[in-house]
């Protein structure tokens, strides 16, 4: 009898919102990169005598999100001290919203394993105060070898939006496909740049297996999961390993696991205190909050276009397949990018394909995002409607296009760079090129004129240099047309 | 008379028209406190040479024709809770010995801002909790008027030294009556404004949904003046409230047509006979003034505000006394072998007893399974204070009651911390009803002891309160007005 | 009234960071039951239809403008740390502790 299992996903995601200022401070929230302790004041250092401030700005965008996950958004919230004891916690508790979230019950919907849309519940979104970060004194940078750690405050209170995530999702897949749609969402909003690598995302995964014969193993914690591969990578190997031990009739340990890229397994963690009791309780310093009705319907009517809408509405718009939409809406910024070179009279297909295929390209070896576009969609759709005119050929085009993005000149420059002709070569300029041609291979032409030109290799050879010359822009039987004319007049 | 003995108005007055220099004044105070201090201790730091070269800076201005501002030229003595940039603030702590902090709180810009010459930091029990002084980590403070007993507390510094003469205003604060109670100890004018009026910025939290700072002074004209300059929004301040100062101006018919509310059923019995005598001859007093004798009744507030206040104030207590931990200010025990033994000896070695005992109640009352049973339990009795009170207040303009059931006791009187609290059942409801309320006093006893009365009043009222008790303490007014204690 | 046993008082000093010697438990324990018998007090109240986080008596919260600030004395605020390492604060070892 052969069990199966189902695996049990829910996610907790700490988006960093991109304020330009923490939470409760003027800080400025730029820490990356900069100088340890200097984006710090009284607040944020935890001052004796030092009160919070909320930013504004914080509540948008905690707004922003909560709608945009189709959550409803609660007029009536407060804050809560969570008290614990951490060297990167400045006050010895974090400012949050534990009782009442700025929002709950909403959903985000999936692609799931299936291929069907998949609704992953939304618990609650609500807002709270990034910690500081900890530079470990061992050698390789980590707790366990180190005697000592320091402390640097600037990230201390960054405003962070906390998404919980109902157990609804069923696989690592399907939790990667979570994450890079919440990422995906956020960069839409302008509320993040959910990225995970440099820390603005930041996923904790809960994983359980549900058994056939009724048993329900233990929820795992899973932490330290620094990409979307590493999330899946870890997730896989959890799985694996939950699902081996309860086929071995063994329990699952509740407990707090990291993810070991470099091994490739999870581990363990250290927990950082003994216990876990956070003593919640009202925060003092901070009245509610208290949103009105006017104020919620002006972030609706606010609100960007988000990708799900965006997608129907290029499908329908341009005639895209699926595919292909998914792509340019990647991000809002290649879709802005991509509707400015429709705009600019272009065609949407034609304009689609040189995106995806060539400017995407060139994006990834100049390693670039569309933001610093290596073509401005004008040009690109200029050069676009010269192939779509018959002005110049596909591949004209294409060698144009390079000379553009290297050598980043205009279009003008590149054509005569690349010493395209525009328009059909035909009559006399394919006749100039003709004349051309045969005074640079005189012998060539003696041997046809000669009639030694067995099976034409010969006049194919010349028709071949034409064309080269022609980039293209001349017609085979056109061409083939003149050199008879050429040989027939000399 | 020597100059210490002027009250502010006298000094920003003689200050302006050239009648003597800020100098003149401050030397005049510093010397008072050498004089006095090694009796009274109510100093933790006094700011000489700084207080000196600033009042040479006052002197400058006025003399360029300047006005340095409504309390030019006046020495105010600061309670050590309160953020001093460039004096220690230690909290009357251990584990805050000679941390000096990195801003100034709001009320101390806005005093340095009025013209006010700041010349030191007063004692007071070790992070504001107590009623008596007696739990400073550096040493008791002394009752002006008799040395053997408390000056009351927590703001026991600040009351002794404005009642001895070091300055004619302090600052205290008030979290369960620590300004009223020691005012009416040391036969002065206190006050607790209403939640909010004025800004908490840099007052080392002890209680942050109680804590106000308050003045204290010996003349009802020099209490309008600091409570002017006081009070006041503070973006900085999330709870304070952004409303216009209230026109703190003389008004002597206050009373007349006023209803004043008293609790003699409540209070029967629970009064020290010399208080009890005092309480009625107040009564009397408003009659004559003007104003129509209400008994109310507040049974929920004095029944169960200590109970209350107990579970409330400690939990924030323990939450805010957390960061405490030797690793950004203050004391650091030496030898810690981890962070978690820094953390454990730091706060063992830094904190005094009281401090530790509220601590742990606070984190008992906050932990998981208790807080339905005790901090929800408690913030829910607030609320029934709270209305208690509001009730009250459609009857009555503004409630009289003592501020202590005695006048100062001896040191060491106290047998047992819950005795200390028990003392201090007319104060805390005020707090927990977030409400202002002024101590006044009424004359003294048989001993030479100051006896006090308070006045509560309705949120927002603090002007009209601060009137009736400068109308009815107008007469003792005098005797401690020049300079308090001989 | 539950009265805490020593060992639970050990357990709250934990929780607090406090480290509580042999000689304070005693009196801690006797204040702490002390003070526990005074809340059931409040137990004669009836409360089932008080919600205390009504908000009449009070202004809802201010917001602050998303704009910085600068402060402009980080110096003094690492100065007055115990263990200030240039630019950063030290700490001893994390964890490990039995």
């Amino acid at each position: 009898m052969a069990l199966e299992f189902t695996t049990v996903i829910g996610l907790e995601i700490h988006i960093q919102l991109n304020t330009k200022t923490k939470i409760f401070c003027g800080c400025s929230t730029d820490y990356i990169g900069a100088v340890p302790n200097s984006h710090v004041c009284p607040v944020c250092t935890g001052q004796p005598g030092a009160l919070p401030v909320l930013n504004k700005k914080v509540v948008e965008y905690g707004v922003r999100g909560g709608m945009a996950l189709h959550c409803k958004i609660n007029k009536l919230t407060r804050f809560d001290r969570k008290n614990y004891f951490y060297a990167d916690l400045p006050k010895a508790y974090q400012i949050t919203e534990y009782y009442v979230p700025i929002a709950e019950g909403g959903y985000l919907t999936i692609t799931g394993d299936d291929g069907k849309p998949h609704r992953i519940g939304i618990t609650r979104l609500h807002l709270e105060e990034d910690a500081g970060k900890l530079v470990h004194g061992a050698a390789d940078g980590r707790i366990v070898g180190s005697v000592q750690s320091f402390v640097d405050y600037n990230r201390g209170g960054v405003p962070l939006a906390e998404v919980v995530s109902e157990p609804d999702i069923t696989s690592p897949r399907e939790a990667r496909e979570y994450v890079s749609a919440m990422r995906q969402l956020v960069r839409y909003l302008g509320i993040s740049d959910g990225d995970m690598e440099k820390g603005s995302m930041r996923v904790d995964a809960n994983i359980s297996q549900k058994v056939s014969d009724g048993r329900w193993g233990n929820r795992v914690e899973v932490k330290n999961m620094n990409s979307l591969k590493a999330l899946e990578r870890a997730l896989e190997y959890e799985t694996l390993r939950q699902r081996d031990l309860l086929t071995r009739g063994e329990t699952i340990a509740q407990e707090t696991r990291n993810w070991d890229d470099a091994d490739g397994i999870t581990t363990p963690s250290r927990s950082k205190e003994e216990s876990n009791d956070y003593r919640y309780f009202p925060e003092p310093d901070l009245p509610p909050l208290l949103l009105d009705d006017e104020y919620i319907e002006h972030i609706r009517a606010t609100m960007p276009e988000l990708p799900d809408a965006k997608r129907e509405r290029f499908l329908s718009q341009y005639g895209l397949p699926y595919e292909d939409v998914l792509v340019l809406t990647e991000t809002p910024e290649l879709a802005n990018y991509y509707e400015s070179v429709v705009k600019a009279e272009c065609n949407p297909v034609r304009a689609s394909n040189w995106i995806r295929t060539d400017v995407m390209r060139v994006l990834k070896e100049q390693n670039q995002d569309i933001t610093s576009a290596p073509i401005a969609p004008d040009v690109l759709a200029q050069l676009i409607r010269l192939v779509d005119d018959k002005k110049i050929s596909t591949t004209a085009a294409k060698d144009v296009f390079e000379k553009i993005v290297q050598n980043k000149i205009t279009l003008e420059e590149a054509i005569k760079v690349c010493g395209v002709q525009i328009g059909a070569v035909e009559g006399d300029k394919l006749a100039g090129i003709i004349s051309a041609v045969a005074n640079a291979n005189q012998d060539v032409v003696e041997v046809i004129r000669s009639g030694q030109d067995k099976k034409d290799k010969k006049l194919k050879f010349l028709m071949g240099l034409v064309m080269k010359e022609s980039r293209g822009q001349a017609k085979p039987d056109e061409v083939l047309k003149a050199l008879s004319e050429f040989f027939s007049k000399n | 008379m020597e100059l210490y003995r002027l009250s502010a108005s006298e000094i920003v007055n003689g200050v302006k028209t050239g009648a003597f220099t800020c100098t003149d004044v401050v030397k005049s105070c510093l010397g008072r406190i050498k004089e006095k201090e090694g009796d009274i201790h109510a100093m933790l730091y006094v700011a000489e040479d700084a207080a000196i070269k600033r009042a040479a800076e006052i002197d400058a201005e006025i003399a360029e024709g300047r006005d340095p501002g409504p309390l030019a030229g006046v020495p105010v003595i600061v309670k050590d809770n309160i953020c001093t940039a460039d004096m220690p603030t230690t909290c009357a702590s251990r584990i805050l010995e000679d941390w000096v902090p990195p801003y100034d709180a709001t009320v101390v810009i806005a005093l340095k801002n009025a013209g006010a010459v700041i010349i030191g930091k007063a004692n007071c029990d070790e992070f504001a909790m107590g009623g008596s002084t007696e739990h400073s980590a550096y040493g008791p403070t002394m009752n002006p008027w008799d040395y053997t007993c408390v000056p009351g507390g927590s703001s026991g510094g600040s009351a002794a030294a404005v009642a001895a003469g070091y300055a004619p205003l302090a600052l205290g604060s008030d979290t369960g009556g620590s300004i009223r109670q020691p005012a009416a100890f040391c036969g002065i004018y206190g006050m607790k404004p209403t939640y909010g009026q004025v800004s908490r910025y840099g007052l080392v939290a002890f209680a942050s949904s109680l804590d106000q700072i308050g003045p204290f002074a010996r003349s009802s004209e020099d209490m309008r003046l600091i409570m002017s300059v006081l009070c006041g929004f503070d973006p900085h301040d999330s709870t304070s409230e952004n409303r216009t100062v209230p026109n703190f101006c003389k008004n002597d018919s206050v009373l007349k047509g006023k209803k004043i509310g008293v609790l003699t059923k409540l209070v029967e019995g629970k009064l020290s006979p010399d208080l009890q005598a005092s309480m009625d001859a107040q009564i009397d007093n408003c009659r004559k003034l003007g104003a129509e004798i209400v008994e109310v009744s507040l049974p929920k507030a004095l029944e169960y505000g200590m109970a209350c206040y107990y579970i409330l104030a400690p939990a924030e207590a323990s939450s805010n006394l957390a960061r405490y931990d030797g690793v950004r200010y203050g004391m650091a025990y030496k030898d810690a072998h981890s962070l978690l033994d820094l953390y454990v000896k730091t706060r063992a070695a830094g904190f005094g007893p009281e401090v530790k005992r509220r601590i742990l109640t606070g984190t008992y009352v906050l932990s998981s399974g208790f807080y339905d049973a005790y901090y929800l339990t408690a913030q829910k009795v607030r609320k029934v204070i709270k209305q208690e009170f509001a009730q009250a207040f459609t009857q009555v303009d503004a409630i009289l009651l003592p501020a202590s059931p005695t006048p100062a006791f001896k040191l060491g009187a106290m047998s047992s911390p819950l005795e200390m609290y028990m003392a201090d059942v007319f104060t805390i409801p005020v707090n927990l009803a977030g409400l202002p309320g002024i101590s006044y006093n009424t004359g003294f006893n048989s001993e030479g002891l100051p006896l006090g009365m308070q006045l509560i009043g309705p949120r927002w009222s603090d002007a009209m309160l601060l009137e009736m008790a400068a109308t009815l303490g107008k007469d003792s007014e005098g005797k401690i007005a020049e300079g308090g204690v001989r | 009234m539950p009265r805490l046993s020593k060992e639970e008082v050990l357990k709250v000093g934990k929780l607090a960071r406090l480290d509580i010697a042999p000689e304070e438990l005693d009196s801690l324990s006797a204040h702490f039951n002390d003070i526990l018998d005074y809340f059931s007090k409040l137990e004669e109240l009836d409360l089932s239809d008080v919600d205390p986080f009504t908000m009449e008596d009070s202004q809802p919260i201010r917001l602050r403008e998303d704009e910085v600030v600068p402060y402009d004395n980080r110096e003094a605020i690492l100065d007055q740390s115990p263990s200030r390492d240039g630019d950063f604060i030290r700490v001893p070892k994390i964890g490990g502790d039995k």
